[in-house]
Order: C-alpha cells, then structure tokens, then sequence
C-alpha cells in the first residue's frame, strides 16, 4: 500500500525542493572543478583534494534546505509517516548532490596528469563529505525540532558552512584534512568515518516522528 | 529617536543572536584547545607574524556576525510581516541603518577578542618582536564589513540562502589567497602570507597593511550607501558619497600591489648579506648570540640548545669560544631547495664582527613540522662545528656527515632538548633513507644516512646520562669518520642495522 503511496507523493515533493540552494549548489562546484581543465592546468593530488574539498562544502550546501516543510502544521495531518516524507525529500536532494560531488571528482582526476591520478583518494574524500552532509542533515534535524518541523535550515544552513570553517581553523586540521596518503591520513579517514556513524545514529534518532500527545493541528481564529 | 531606539534593540540582538555566539564559541574553544594542546611551552610567537593571524581566527566570528544582521534585516519578511511595516512612521532606510549599527558590537567583541589573543601571545616567555596596531585592527574591521555584507545582501534579496552563501564567498576569497591564486591575495578580507616563510624584522617586512585597511573601510562604505539606496535613502548625496567611495576601493585595491619598493628590497640584501651591521649580542658562558635586535630575546631558547650540546662534550674537546649568527636567506622557502646562501659574504660579516665560524640560526623556531625542522637544523649544524671545529660556514654547499661522527653529531643534536628530540622522531617519520637538514631552505645541507639514524633514534631511547658517559669515555674513535657505525653503535650501548656499511655504498661515505 505504502509503496504506491510512495510513488506518488514524489512529485509534489520534487515541487518541493528548495530550487535556488539546488542551483548554487550545483553552478558553483562544478564551476570549481571545471576551471583547472578549462585552464588546462595539471592538478598536483594536494590542489585536486583540496578543490575536491572545496566542491564538498558546496554541494552539501543545499542538504541544508532539504528537510524545510513551511506547511508543517498542514502536512502534520497527512495519512503518511513523517519519517518517509522526510527520508524522500533527502533523497530529492541528497542523490543530485552525491551526483554533482561524483561529477566533480571525474573533473578534477581528469585535470590531473595520468601518473598522478593514483594519488587522488577518491573514497577517502567521498568520506569526507558524506561526513559533512550527514553532519548538515543532523544540524537540519535538530532544527526542525526547535521550529515545529518547517524549518530546518535556519540552523543547518548557518551550521553548513560555520561547521568546515571551524575544522579548517582548528589547530587539527592537518589531522582532519590530511593531506592524501600522508602520515595521518589513515588515522584521519578513522575520525570522519565515526563522525559519520554518530552523526548518522543521532539524526536517525531526531528523524523520528515524535509522539503526538494533543491535536496535530491547533486552530484559532 | 526612534532609530536610535531600534539600532539599541538590534544591536543586543546582535550580540544574542545565536549565529555570532555560536560562532564566538567556535573561536573560544579553538582557542582554548590550541593554548591546551600546545601549552606555552611549544610556542615561540613572532609577534610582528602573530598580529595577522588574529585575522584569520575572527573569520569565525565575522561569518556569525553575517549571518545574524542578514537574518535580523530580514525578520520582518521571514515572519510574513513586511505588509505591516508599510505602516511603521520609521522610513525603511533608517530602519536599515539601525540593523548597520547594529553590526557595530560584534566588531567591538571582536576588537576585545583580539586584544586578548595578543596579549596572550605577548606574554609567553618565549614571544619575541612587536605587534603592528594595524594588522590588529583589521580583524574587527573584517566583523564590521561582514556585518554590514550581511545588512546589504537582505536589501537585495530576502532569500534565507543569501547569507549562507555569501559566507562561501567570503571562504572562497580568503582560500584564493591563502593559494596564491595571482591577483587574489589581497581582493579578500584577509592578505593570507605563505606559511612556509621565514619570519621577518618588522622593518624589512612588505605587507601594505595600512592600504588594505584603508581597502576594507572603503568596501564596507560602499556596503552601507548600497544598503541605505535600496532603502530608500536620499539618492543624490548617497550615490555622490557611492561614487566616491567605490573609486577609493578601487584605487587603494590596485596600490596594494605595489611592487617591493626598492630602498627596501635594498635593505633586505644588506640585512641578508652583512647582517652584524644591524644585529646585537649577547655572550652566554662560552657562546656568542648575535640577533636582529627584536630576536634577541630568542637567545635563551638557543641556549638551551647549545647548553645542551656543550654539556655531553668532554670539558677539554670544547674548543670555544663559539658563536652563534642569526641570518635571513629570502630566497628560501617553500618553492624547493635550489638557492646558494653568500656563505663568503657571511664569512666576511662574522670576521669583521669578530664571530668567526658562527653557526647559522634563522628567524623560525618552533615546535610544529617547520619551526621543529629549523631547531633541529641549528642543533645539528652547531653539534656539529663542536665536534669538526670551527671553519664549516665556509666549506661548499651540500656536505653529508658519515659513519660514527654521524651517529656523534646527530644524538648530540637531538638529545640536547625534549623538542629537539621530538623534532628528529617527526622528520624521520617525514623523511626516506635518512634524514637532509638544509640551512634556512637553502642548498647546504647536513644529511645523515638511514642506518646512523636509526642508531640515533635506538640511543635517544636509552638514558641520556649512560650514553652521554659512554661517549664522553670513547670521544677520539666517535668523532672519527673512518670509525664505522657498528663500532660506533657498540661503544654507545646499542646494535647497528645489519646492512649499515651497504648502506653508505653510491653515497659521498664511501669515498671516504
């Protein structure tokens, strides 16, 4: 039953999508990866990584938006789990992002020369950002809690881009951005994959519906 | 009245609104984390390079305080309740310049927070220079550009995704920067210097801070009339004032690339070439610290080196006086080891300052990979001139110590402070088949082959009283270079790598 449901609930919350945060958010990194080629420059792995990096910041941006409902007190009442509205709308905007992050990665590599393509670890850095966007969507969750459920960007977007500008200020940061198959980047690559389980337990939990103890919807007049 | 009014309601707000103390807390934390993990004594502040990198701490706060005035300009219209204002007596731009002033107090607590960050630097024991006013105040002038960045973008757009991205903006700027991206270094809100550069003497630095400031205070003007004109301010004194102060950005943007004038550029060769003109000294016991006058103070961390080194020295194998010169070398660097310091120039400066054969030391010191690097460097090359005797500052480029006096220079070196010791573990874990510790960046180098540092590395886990005896009992045979590393590593209570004589084999060692 769930699953026609499912189908068609899809297109209304693709209306749904936040269409300028998707735009910048896909204009921007991929301009970013594309000027090395356009330069026809040869990318050394340090500059792809941090460009890729870069991307990362960009292309998460719109996940910030992605669990924003301005109708929540209406869509409180639909005969249909909040949890999998939400899960779709992430989806709506996770899967361009990874999309346009995956795009951007095949740029830059291609910017580089041939020999050094090795170098540049792919999975290592797709960690990195699926950290950062999990972190965003957690930052997101915990402000629809604090706006009655529309509007969780008010957090998550400032969160999107304090949060990388912190890390690239820490005094950790050669630890945290480690430089690809330098001294920690073995280690490093252990810290984002459990900043990524916690973030992604935690926003499981906020995700939740939470139970309702009076009337969904509170009319006054 | 009522402006006044509002801008004292939004400037509290301001200060409350949980972007800018969220990111007041970033900066706390970072802060109290660096002082915690690093204490004062791994750090060795160049105040003159200490007052800028306050700057790029407060991009924190100047992202918090861009945020909140975007979102605090745009609260009527998020709240659905920008109709009403159609009614308030107060005009639409005085509003707007209440929200500007209100981007005031985030750059005062930045001013604060930026006075606490040097102060702090200040008084570790080991800072030495002089902070420049300006580079100081730039930081809180960045808070009240972004503040104001953030009151403008809301009167062009009331989109929640403008503040955000401006602030991706604003990281792109100071990222071109801190890249090099040509043109870049100084559009942004932060002149980003490589990190890889030496630290100056205040005099001989080139950073057009005055320019730049003048350059943010222009940008930040523009900002505010562009604010009060969409708003509705009278147009024709505001655009003449726009006018006015777009052309001040412009032209103090292009005057801060201007070329290294050249009184300066001359006065950098002579500090590089006859630094004794310009320097002092200070004789500690049987050596003679020689600095640019606002380094001096560094001599008491070169000391704890050097006493370190002259005390594992038997008493009548220290062949002093001994001098130690601090030099500048600006064409090394970052951009790879190619360059030949004027080794005869500095000969002639030591002779005629009456240091003869003094060891070189450069301005960096520290704890990090680069700063840890240079006290290494220094430890070994002065490790060095008291086991060989003075004479080396003039011997050619590139010189590789072998065999047991290798192994000698090397744990005299390394063992003379918990840092220095440090320092070695980092590099060799940094290096392949030994370890190359080049002087400022330069083409003269020290190397030491893979099986002496291991041997080094086995001795600096053993104590340091039972070794320094041990070495101090069999001197002549372990400042020997035709002693091998066997021996060498047998007299000193440790075992060899099986294949440290094939190891020596194509190298400058086994001609010898």
């Amino acid at each position: 039953m769930r699953g026609p449901l499912t189908t068609a609930l899809v297109p209304h919350l693709l209306r749904l999508t936040p269409r300028t945060p998707m735009a910048l958010g896909t204009a921007t990194p991929l301009a970013v990866a594309v000027l090395p080629l356009a330069l026809s420059t040869h990318l050394a792995p340090g500059d792809a990584a941090l460009l890729l990096r870069v991307a990362a910041v960009l292309c998460v941006f719109p996940v910030a938006f992605a669990l924003d409902d301005p109708a929540a007190d209406t869509t409180a009442t639909v005969p249909f789990p909040a949890t999998v509205r939400r899960l779709l709308r992430l989806a709506l905007v996770c899967v361009p992002s990874a999309m346009t992050w995956t795009t951007c990665a095949l740029l830059l590599r291609a910017a580089m020369h041939p020999y050094d393509r090795i170098a540049l670890p792919l999975p290592g850095l797709a960690l990195e950002a699926a950290a950062l966007a999990t972190a965003t969507i957690l930052l997101s969750a915990l402000g629809l809690r604090r706006s009655g459920g529309e509007r969780g960007s008010a957090l998550a977007a400032p969160g999107s881009v304090l949060l990388p500008l912190a890390l690239a200020l820490s005094p950790a940061r050669e630890q945290l951005f480690a430089v690809p198959y330098g001294e920690s980047w073995h280690a490093s690559r252990w810290l984002w994959a459990s900043a990524l389980t916690v973030a992604a337990g935690l926003t499981a939990v906020l995700l939740q519906e939470r139970p309702r103890l009076n009337s969904p919807v509170s009319v006054t007049t | 009245m009522s402006a006044r009014a509002m801008a004292r309601v939004e400037s509290a707000r301001a200060l409350r609104h949980p972007a800018f103390l969220v990111a007041v807390l970033l900066y706390a934390a970072l802060w109290a984390y660096e002082a915690w993990s690093e204490g004062w004594s791994g750090q060795y502040p160049v105040l003159q390079d200490e007052d800028r990198y306050t700057q790029v701490t407060l991009l924190l706060p100047a992202v918090g305080a861009l945020i909140g005035t975007n979102l605090a300009a745009t609260r009527m219209h998020r709240h659905g309740a920008q109709p009403l204002c159609e009614v308030l007596a107060l005009p639409l731009w005085r509003r707007t310049l209440a929200h500007l002033a209100a981007a005031v107090p985030p750059a005062l607590v930045a001013a604060v927070l930026t006075g606490a960050r040097i102060l702090y630097a200040a008084t570790a024991p080991t800072a030495v220079g002089s902070p420049s006013p300006v580079e100081l105040v730039t930081g809180p002038v960045v808070v009240l550009l972004a503040g104001c960045a953030g009151v403008a973008l809301a009167r062009f757009t009331p989109s929640a995704t403008a503040g955000p991205f401006a602030v991706l903006f604003l990281g792109a700027l100071v990222l071109s920067s801190a890249l090099g991206a040509r043109g870049m270094k100084w559009v942004g809100p932060v002149g980003v210097e490589s990190e890889f550069a030496a630290p100056l003497p205040a005099g001989l630095m080139h950073r057009p801070a005055l320019t730049h400031l003048a350059y943010l205070a222009a940008v930040t003007g523009v900002l505010v009339l562009l604010a009060l004109l969409r708003s509705g301010a009278r147009p024709l004194p505001a655009r003449a004032a726009l006018v006015l102060l777009v052309a001040t950005a412009v032209v103090t943007g292009a005057v801060q690339y201007r070329p290294l004038p050249d009184d300066l550029a001359a006065r950098r060769a002579d500090a590089e070439r006859h630094p004794g003109d310009r320097q002092r000294c200070r004789v500690a016991g049987q050596v003679t610290f020689c600095a640019f006058p606002e380094f001096l103070n560094r001599a008491e961390d070169w000391r704890r080196v050097t006493d370190g080194i002259l005390g594992r020295v038997p008493a009548a194998e220290r062949t002093g006086p001994y001098a130690v010169r601090q030099r500048l070398f600006l064409a090394g660097g970052g951009e790879g080891v190619s360059a030949t310091p004027p080794l005869q120039a500095w000969a002639q400066d030591d002779t005629r300052h009456r240091t003869p054969g003094a060891v070189t030391v450069g301005t960096g010191w520290g704890t990090d990979d680069i700063g840890g690097g240079e006290m290494l460097s220094f430890a070994v090359r002065f490790a060095d001139r008291v086991v060989s005797g003075p004479g080396r500052e003039g011997a050619p480029t590139g010189s590789m110590l072998c065999r047991a006096r290798a192994v000698t220079v090397l744990w005299l070196a390394a063992q003379a402070t918990p840092e220095t010791a440090d320092a070695l573990r980092s590099l060799d874990r940094r290096s392949f088949g030994g370890v190359t510790l080049t002087t400022l960046e330069s083409s003269q180098a020290l190397s030491v082959s893979d099986p002496e540092v291991r041997v080094v590395l086995d001795l600096l886990d053993r104590p340091t009283a039972e070794v320094g005896d041990r070495l101090k009992s069999s001197w002549p045979a372990l400042t020997d270079d035709r002693t091998s590393t066997e021996r060498a590593a047998r007299l000193l209570g440790v075992s060899a790598p099986a294949n440290a004589e094939q190891a020596s084999e194509g190298t400058l060692c086994a001609a010898r």
